[in-house]
């Protein structure tokens, strides 16, 4: 899993590819959790994320809880079929603001 | 033929060496002549009248034995010798006409060659072929002998007719008498040790024959030496001065010396050596004569049987197989069991002892066709044996509910284990397994009983504690020798997949669950069969799912042991079962026969090695063609990737499509790291993982298992998914999104095992 961040004022953009799994997830949290710093505005891009298991997304709810912490927003954008799928399997789809 | 080989080499006469040794035959034989002639003139002092040249009388032996550079050496030194005379004269033919010259010449080489000729032209009676000459038989001796004179009276008959009859004829007869014996003489006594000598370089042996040849001739000079001292002795008491007169006659220094008998000095001279030749020659020949008659005798009595003897031999020892009769040698031999003591002893022992071996023979033939007898009759024997075990594999073809295998490998000839299998009626399968005690034929004998007893008992429709009972109390009736049987039999229900066993006193068997892996079942054993009547037998029940193997085996698995007595083991057996991965029953059985060869290596086979394979598969719509594969790796999270590519890849041969292959590998990640982070509690431990992909109706099915803690992961409550994500419980998630994705979840806590099952149609 690589990540590229894009700031730009109060809006972070990471740019996740490959997958999310048991592995690589607190990877990922730990990265968010570095850059959120004066961030208001995450936007996640999913569209080169092919895969993910119930450990990322606790890293992604993590991440959502952080930013509802500070009344921020966080954004999943391009999220394949799959991908959405799980969300919907696991009810997230209702707390993860999806585009 | 014959005569071609003669022509052929000339007689013997035309030999080639080699160069230098050609050479070193023309040298020695000039060397010879120079220092015989030498000798000669020694003898009789200045002038060589009374004896003549030793030289001459050697001649045949050099056409003899060195071919033509014998007589080309001859022919040299007598050039040599005759210029070297004649360069003094003023004359340098002596006076004489060339073709006297040119005639002595001829005869010279005639003299030469002659001996040779003869000997290869008449082979002996008995001979394909001249051997090369040698005195290594008294016939060769005679041979040689006659050969001698022949040449002797031609030679001189030629030098007659050359030298133009200028003698009278009564003087002429006189000097060809004392020439004859005089050569005789030098032939017997410078040739024949010459021959031998030569023979023994050649041939680097020396037969009796050529010994006696050359002790009679040693015997002969001695006592021609003591006759010509006796004769010299008489000679001076009758003219002291002979010697002396006659010198000086020879110088010209006195007229005719008279001695007192009336002869002149010269007279007495010749008188005196012709008299000592005619002794010699006397001696030799009669010496020779009786060497020749004596060896002749020794070779009638000793040597010949003795070849003759060592022929009858080497031939009865090369058709002893054929069956040479012994009767046969015996006649041969007979001519010689009254020789000479030795020889007839020998004989007798010979005679003894082919008949012993004869003996020997037919009994071994007895013995051996006894054996073979026993042989085949234990190969019949265990022909039938092997006949009463069911030995066609698949047995029941249209069975579905079942894959059943089995193998008997016998320790020797027939042996008492068996297997069995039947059914008993439309759903029952009867398994039997048995191993009774000992080997060979009592074992034999006592498995068929066991056998018959087994089957007509569980065919009458018994449970298998009954079956027991009953074959228990009736092999006991009459079992005098205290042999017995440990039995395991099942009655399996192949619709139902219950197995109701009973087990007496044999080995436990082994199952594996579908998707685990081979455990042995500790069940309660009772005694062995046919040790005490009255006893009770106890059964037990095992519920079999689809895809359940249970594996049976006689002690000769186990206890198959190595060069270095180390059994082959329970554990080994487990291992091995497990590692060779087969789930087909035949393979599996032959997978762990090569584990058991591959372990004991050359060490022989002490017992029978019986084994029985059977699959349950379960009602026929739950079975079809179904691929699998399975990994075991350590429940670690380091781990994961080598599961997720294992199940990639079986994903992406079951021909899965994207989707079902994204979800199903969530699926598989969430219940690794389920059982990785929580099964073993932070201890080491596997997980054991079954693919299986059944083409027909294109199920998934995915077996884990781990040996952890109890836990079933599916009984877990819901993760509230209202709930803010806040407030959810970390765990749970994982298995949620199994159980949503995947058709089919269920949990089973199995012989000490978590296993967890996932179905999913794709």
């Amino acid at each position: 899993m690589t990540i590229q961040q894009t700031k730009d004022g109060e809006t972070l953009t990471m740019a996740i590819e490959g997958r999310i799994d048991t592995l690589t997830a607190p990877e990922l949290k730990t990265q968010i959790e570095g850059a959120i710093d004066g961030v208001m505005d995450l936007i996640l891009d999913f569209s080169k994320v092919d895969y993910i298991s119930s450990a990322g997304l606790r890293s992604l709810m993590t991440a959502q809880n952080w930013m509802d912490a500070r009344d921020g927003s966080m954004v999943i954008r391009n999220a394949s079929k799959n991908i959405q799928g799980i969300f919907k399997v696991t009810g997230l789809d209702s707390f993860l603001v999806l585009e | 033929m014959k005569k071609r080989s003669r022509l052929k080499h000339g007689f013997g006469l035309v030999r080639h060496y080699g160069w230098k040794k050609d050479l070193l035959a023309v040298a020695a034989a000039f060397l010879c002549c120079f220092l015989l002639s030498h000798l000669s003139d020694l003898m009789s002092g200045a002038r060589g009248v009374g004896v003549f040249d030793l030289s001459a009388a050697v001649m045949p032996f050099f056409g003899f034995i060195l071919g033509i550079w014998g007589i080309l050496g001859f022919l040299l030194y007598n050039t040599v010798s005759f210029i070297s005379f004649a360069v003094g004269s003023p004359d340098l033919t002596l006076g004489l006409p060339v073709w006297y010259y040119i005639l002595s010449i001829f005869s010279l080489v005639l003299y030469c060659a002659l001996p040779s000729i003869l000997w290869y032209m008449f082979p002996l009676k008995g001979e394909e072929e001249a051997s090369y000459p040698r005195l290594d038989t008294s016939s060769h001796v005679i041979k040689y002998y006659l050969i001698s004179v022949i040449t002797i009276i031609a030679y001189l008959l030629f030098s007659t007719i050359s030298s133009g009859f200028r003698i009278k004829l009564g003087q002429l007869a006189l000097l060809m008498a004392t020439w004859f014996t005089q050569y005789l003489d030098t032939v017997l006594i410078v040739g024949i040790p010459m021959l031998i000598l030569w023979s023994v370089i050649r041939n680097r042996t020396i037969t009796i024959n050529e010994r006696m040849v050359l002790a009679f001739l040693i015997t002969g000079a001695l006592a021609s030496a003591i006759a010509g001292y006796l004769i010299y002795r008489n000679s001076l008491q009758l003219a002291p001065d002979l010697f002396h007169d006659y010198e000086k006659v020879l110088r010209g220094e006195a007229g005719v010396v008279w001695s007192d008998d009336g002869m002149n000095a010269v007279e007495r001279y010749d008188t005196f050596w012709n008299s000592f030749s005619v002794v010699i020659a006397v001696m030799l020949n009669v010496l020779l004569a009786v060497e020749v008659l004596f060896m002749r005798s020794i070779e009638k009595k000793v040597t010949r049987p003795i070849v003759h003897l060592s022929e009858v031999l080497t031939d009865y020892a090369d058709q002893e197989e054929d069956g040479f009769n012994p009767d046969e040698v015996r006649e041969q031999c007979m001519p010689y069991r009254y020789g000479y003591g030795e020889v007839s002893d020998l004989t007798r022992t010979c005679v003894d002892m082919v008949g012993e071996i004869d003996t020997y023979t037919k009994n071994l033939q007895t013995v051996t066709a006894e054996k073979e007898r026993i042989g085949a009759e234990l190969d019949i024997a265990s022909r039938i044996q092997n006949d009463m075990l069911p030995g066609i594999f698949p047995p029941f073809p249209d069975r579905t509910e079942i894959n059943l295998y089995a193998s008997m490998t016998p320790a020797k000839e027939v042996g008492g284990d068996f297997y069995d299998f039947y059914f008993v009626d439309e759903n029952h399968l009867a398994l039997t397994i048995a191993d009774v005690s000992g080997k060979g034929v009592p074992a034999a004998l006592f498995m068929v009983i066991s056998k018959t007893l087994l089957q007509n008992q569980t065919l009458a429709g018994g449970s298998p504690r009954e079956v027991l009972t009953l074959v228990n109390h009736q092999l006991c009736q009459s079992n005098t020798s205290m042999m017995f049987c440990t039995v395991w039999l099942g009655i399996l229900d192949v619709t139902t997949g219950k197995l109701v066993a009973a087990n007496a006193g044999h080995e436990y068997p082994v199952l594996r669950r579908c998707g685990g892996s081979f455990e042995m079942m500790h069940e309660k054993h009772d005694p062995p069969l046919g040790l005490k009547d009255g006893l009770r037998f106890h059964e037990y029940e095992l519920q079999l799912a689809p895809g359940d193997c249970l594996f049976e085996y006689t002690d000769g698995v186990t206890e198959a042991t190595d060069a270095s007595e180390a059994l082959f083991g329970e554990e080994r057996l487990e291992e091995a079962l497990n590692v060779s991965g087969e789930n087909d029953p035949e393979k599996l059985i032959n997978s762990l026969y090569g584990s058991i060869s591959e372990f004991v290596k050359d060490a022989p086979q002490f017992d029978d090695i019986t084994m029985l394979c059977v699959k349950y598969l379960g009602k026929a719509e739950e079975s079809g063609e179904t691929k699998q594969a399975r990994i075991s790796v350590p429940a670690d999270l380091a781990h994961l990737d080598e599961v997720m590519a294992f199940t990639e890849q079986q994903l992406e041969s079951a021909g899965c499509g994207p989707d079902d292959q994204f979800t199903i590998t969530v699926a598989v990640e969430e219940i690794f790291v389920n059982i990785a982070n929580y099964a073993y509690d932070g201890k080491e431990g596997n997980a054991d993982i079954l693919f299986s992909f059944n083409e027909e109706n294109r199920m998934v099915k995915m077996v884990f298992t781990d040996s952890g803690f109890p836990f079933d992961p599916t009984s877990r409550p819901r993760p509230r998914l209202t709930s803010t994500p806040g407030n959810r419980p970390v765990g749970g998630l994982g298995i949620h999104i199994v159980k949503k994705t995947m058709d089919k979840v269920k949990y089973d806590y199995l012989a000490g095992k978590n296993t967890l099952t996932i179905e999913k149609h794709i």
